[in-house]
């Protein structure tokens, strides 16, 4: 059983709200309120104080896991249209985000342009946008405020450094320092990436835990890489010491990112698929 | 509670809960402890199923639902049949009751005439 030594009432209905991400949210409030006067209903019944976290645990028993509730939860209402729609989209943008970077891969080996792969890698975040955003729809009930933040630390860099490159590879903007820009905003890619994997793991829902993991490590070798370019950048002197770090990290994002965007993709997309053939 | 307890009740929860709902309108938890009650303390539902089978029969057109505030000013979920529920509910009841009738008669068969080996 998940965790719940604070506040046990809110996590538990946190928890089985988790595995009802495909259905609106009015039914989704419905469910909750429902819950939660169960809950305060059995608590008073036990002649003890609501807040009382040895109480709520007690009651919590008595409902039973909050994934097995969570999981009938769903099943008993059906899989919306609307549901299957967020994970396909989902799936298909860390796809093509997987793609992109397998394209850049590709182009530096096969001795293209730099402008080229630095523009496939460039725009390889802006395929993991609808990847912010479904995420963000389908945790919507997990730690609310982690979740916003989430979101906000995942769109900012993703759509600006879009932006950025279609502006200096496509239409030719001269952009003076954008590089310095794209590593900041590149920076927070990993940060995302650690702050979707808590959620991800704290939700135990859609994503498997080994994913989570695996893009947690993809976040760090971004935060890794960028920090010893910076260093790089601020003491030249120190290139040759952290040169290893650089390439070492390069190639290690190299196989790694494209890795977990197709898996994450996959299983976004055989979800939608397989709750498209159930419906 | 033993694993056959627990599947005989998963089993017989849809008529339980339409049976329990024949003449009124009822929230969840009061459901949980009219069970417990009217079977003497022998069948304690594991609460969680509950809610899944509620909105099930739900969806299926058996009941339907409304919010109302009780005197603690809360407002409770409470669960009605339709017409239909009632038409399932004697239905089912039927059934219930000709299944229990005949496994009474295979047990009392059995303990009167044990099988020689």
């Amino acid at each position: 059983m998940a965790n719940y030594d604070q506040h046990p009432f809110d996590r538990y209905v946190q928890d089985v709200m988790a595995h009802l991400h495909g259905l609106s949210d009015e039914k989704c409030a419905e469910i909750q309120a429902e819950l939660r006067t169960h809950l305060n209903d059995a608590a008073a019944e036990l002649g003890q104080h609501p807040d009382d976290a040895a109480t709520q645990l007690s009651v919590i028993k008595r409902l039973g896991s909050s994934k097995q509730v969570g999981r009938e939860l769903a099943r008993s209402h059906g899989i919306p249209i609307a549901a299957q729609g967020w994970y396909i989209a989902g799936g298909a943008g860390a796809l093509l985000s997987a793609a992109l970077f397998t394209a850049a891969i590709i182009f530096l080996f096969a001795g293209y342009e730099e402008d080229a792969v630095e523009f496939f890698l460039s725009i390889s975040p802006l395929a993991l946008l609808p990847v912010v955003l479904v995420l963000h729809r389908l945790y919507r009930f997990i730690d609310p405020g982690w979740n916003n933040a989430t979101l906000i630390v995942g769109l900012v860099p993703f759509g600006s450094i879009a932006a950025l490159s279609l502006a200096s590879t496509v239409l030719f903007v001269e952009l003076a320092d954008v590089g310095v820009l794209q590593m900041s905003l590149f920076t927070l890619v990993g940060v995302w990436l650690l702050m979707i994997g808590h959620l991800a793991r704290r939700a135990q829902t859609i994503i498997p835990p080994s994913l989570t993991w695996l893009g947690s490590f993809v976040g760090i070798s971004w935060l890794v890489l960028l920090g010893s370019t910076a260093v790089n950048m601020v003491y030249p002197q120190l290139v040759g010491k952290v040169s290893w770090l650089l390439s070492g990290n390069i190639l290690l994002l190299l196989l790694i990112h494209p890795l977990w965007a197709l898996w994450l993709g996959s299983t976004l997309l055989h979800d939608g698929l397989r709750r498209a053939r159930r419906a | 509670m033993s694993g056959l307890q627990r599947e005989l009740l998963k089993g017989s929860l849809d008529v339980m809960l339409l049976v329990l709902l024949e003449h009124e309108a009822k929230y969840g938890y009061q459901l949980v402890k009219e069970v417990r009650q009217w079977s003497s303390g022998v069948l304690h539902l594991q609460e969680g199923s509950l809610y899944p089978a509620l909105h099930r029969l739900e969806r299926n057109g058996l009941i339907t639902s409304f919010w109302q505030e009780r005197d603690d000013g809360v407002p409770r979920r409470y669960y009605q049949l339709t017409t239909e529920g009632r038409a399932a509910a004697t239905e089912k009841l039927a059934l219930w009751e000709q299944f229990v009738m005949g496994v009474q008669g295979v047990l009392q068969h059995g303990k009167l005439r044990p099988t020689p080996l």
